[in-house]
């Protein structure tokens, strides 16, 4: 029998979890893969947060700091879980990290594995990987993170800038039918970050639908309001390289019509989906994961943080995409459940 | 009238069959032929076919229509539409799924159009398979409003029912040159590139089998099968 709970993934959910818990008085250790912690935003610099585009450094610190120097609470990074044995309340668990194994007793463990980015090489038709100025979201994080935006293939200020939503989301041919939901307000803030760093470019966004779902509304018109930036219902077919520039070819569906424009930097909006450590992780632990792969709760209404598996419990992206207030708020609410199923099972 | 519609500023928004014009014209005893008489029918769309869409779901390879949800990827990925800027799957498959007979009609003859390359089909990311809906459609198109379909798709058809009839299959070399005699293209089929494939293909004794497919297995009963379809057939278009 063990009172510690063990957290896998060390990203906004894997954060809020483990500092709830030192907040409880609750024994746990916290295991991230990477080097660093913060998880998938951290990892790849991102830039201006959804929803009040303030810079990830500023909101992703506090979330570090509540973690750090914690009683009762062990932060491993480089290391990873290999093997996982025993039931709840007294899981074992073997540890690969820089200090070589080791194993520990876990009494519950909360998954907050998180997301990987679609990797746009999948969707021939865009040329990623290809054509330098061809870039997806991710890239894009990475380069408004730098005072100036330039393009990667001759480092010049694009003049005309295109993203293309539902990359990697909603579509058959590359097997993810669902909506990737942070996607569109993200262009949204990227399309505005463009227009704040070069205002006189011209910002254009190809959209089927436009999901800034709930409050996130504001994004939308926020950036056809006060930035200009240009929305194009109708779908881009195949992106060429033509005299130095990127040809795009679409249908705009308002026009009924097909275009051939040209553009300097051109944005794939890829989606989410569940990573390798996900997968990895829910093979250890035996977890059922719902068809698109992502990892599926007990019942979605009554018990949202939990596996079918008895103590383990769930949080964050890895169990749908999401934006990573709600990530925070199910750490937090998978802490509480974890501790709460601790403290049943000590006063039986 | 010199010209119909003369008098409308914008007149490349109207269509012909909207502009209602008379010679002369007395409205309560007042003559106001000339300028005055010229009149536009309502645009409000008051005319739906809902059953369009199950008749091209009926012919199977139309079966996904239903999938779309209007995206435009194969219309952004259409070859045929460099060449016939009216022809634009997605807008027919909307046209289809709203039942809109009126303007199905009047693109009768750009519907069929296609030239097969199937990069909508690759690329679409619901997997309606436009490409072969919009064969489905071509038929559809065929049996409502064939006179209006123009005479050029019938190039090459005679030797299509030529072979199909009397062979069961199609021989495609012997088909592209009678389309090349037709179009009056034969010389392309003596070019450098054509009689050096062609010595080649008649060292390895290629080029025989090639133009003497002979008739398809099971001939006899195939044969009687292909009557009854020619006979079916020629009771839908005479
Ligand atoms: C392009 C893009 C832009 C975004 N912008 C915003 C934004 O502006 N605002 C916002 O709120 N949200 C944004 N999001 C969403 C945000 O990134 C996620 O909501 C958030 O990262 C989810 O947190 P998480 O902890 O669940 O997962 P992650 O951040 O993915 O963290 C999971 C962690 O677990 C680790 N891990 C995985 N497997 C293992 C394993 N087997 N062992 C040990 N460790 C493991 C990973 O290394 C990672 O550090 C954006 C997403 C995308 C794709
Ligand atoms: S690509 Fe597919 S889903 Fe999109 S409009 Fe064409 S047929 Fe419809």
């Amino acid at each position: 029998m063990s009172e510690a709970v063990l957290i896998i993934g060390g990203g906004p959910a894997g954060l809020a979890a483990a500092a709830s818990l030192a907040d409880l008085g609750v024994e746990a250790v916290l295991v991230e893969k990477e080097p660093e912690l913060g998880g998938t935003p951290k990892k790849y610099a991102y830039s201006k947060l959804v929803p009040d585009l303030r810079p990830a450094q500023e909101t992703l610190a506090p979330l570090v700091q509540r973690v750090q120097g914690r009683e009762g609470l062990r932060v491993l990074t480089d290391a990873r879980p290999t093997a996982v044995s025993g039931k709840a309340g007294d899981f074992k668990v073997r540890l690969a990290g820089p200090a070589g194994e080791e194993e520990l007793s876990a009494g519950a463990i909360i998954v907050a594995t998180g997301f990987e980015h679609f990797d746009a090489r999948r969707d021939t038709k865009y040329g990623y990987g290809i054509y330098p100025d061809v870039v997806d979201i991710r890239d894009m994080e990475r380069m408004l993170s730098e005072p100036q935006l330039k393009r990667p293939s001759d480092g010049q200020v694009p003049q005309r800038v295109g993203f293309i939503l539902c990359v990697g989301s909603r579509d058959r041919m590359v097997g993810n039918t669902y909506c990737s939901r942070v996607c569109c307000s993200v262009c949204c803030v990227q399309a505005i970050e463009v227009k704040e760093k070069n205002p006189s470019a011209e910002v254009y966004i190809f959209y089927m639908d436009i999901r800034t779902y709930g409050l996130l509304e504001n994004l939308y018109w926020e950036a056809q309001e006060e930035h200009g930036v240009l929305f194009v219902k109708g779908r881009v077919g195949e992106i060429l390289p033509r005299d130095g520039q990127l040809m795009v070819k679409g249908e705009d569906t308002l026009l009924r019509g097909p275009f051939e424009v040209p553009f300097d930097l051109m944005v794939l909006a890829s989606g989410m989906e569940p990573g390798e450590g996900t997968v990895q992780v829910a093979e250890l632990l035996n977890l059922a994961r719902e068809p698109n792969g992502f990892l599926a709760p007990r019942d979605s209404h009554t018990a949202p943080l939990e596996a079918a598996v008895e103590g383990v419990f769930l949080a964050g992206a890895d169990l749908a995409p999401k934006f990573s207030d709600d990530a925070v708020a199910e750490g937090a609410g998978a802490a509480v459940r974890a501790a709460a199923f601790l403290r049943s099972r000590a006063g039986r | 009238m010199a010209v119909k519609g003369e008098g409308i500023v914008e007149r490349s928004l109207v269509e012909d069959d909207h502009i209602l014009e008379q010679e002369k014209l007395i409205i309560e005893g007042v003559d106001v032929s000339g300028r005055w008489n010229t009149f536009l029918a309502p645009r409000v769309q008051e005319d739906y076919t809902p059953s369009l869409e199950a008749e091209v779901r009926a012919l199977g390879v139309g079966e996904n229509i239903r999938r779309c949800w209007q995206c435009g990827m194969c219309t952004a990925s259409c070859t045929a539409n460099s060449v016939y800027p009216d022809f634009n799957p997605r807008h027919f498959i909307y046209l289809v799924k709203l039942g809109d007979v009126q303007r199905l009609a009047k693109l009768a003859d750009v519907v069929w159009r296609c030239v097969g390359c199937y990069k909508c089909s690759q690329r679409c990311p619901r997997e309606v398979n436009p490409a072969e809906v919009m064969e489905a459609i071509g038929v559809i198109v065929h049996r409502r409003w064939g006179e209006r379909v123009a005479r050029e798709e019938q190039v090459g058809t005679g030797a299509y029912k030529k072979q199909i009839y009397g062979t069961g299959r199609l021989n495609l070399a012997t088909l592209m040159a009678a389309d090349l005699r037709g179009l009056g293209r034969q010389r392309e089929l003596l070019s450098a590139e054509q009689m050096r494939i062609g010595m080649k293909m008649f060292r390895d004794s290629r080029l025989f089998h090639t133009l003497r497919l002979g008739r398809a297995p099971g001939w006899s009963r195939l044969r009687r099968v292909l009557e009854e379809h020619r006979r079916s057939r020629e009771e839908v278009h005479p």
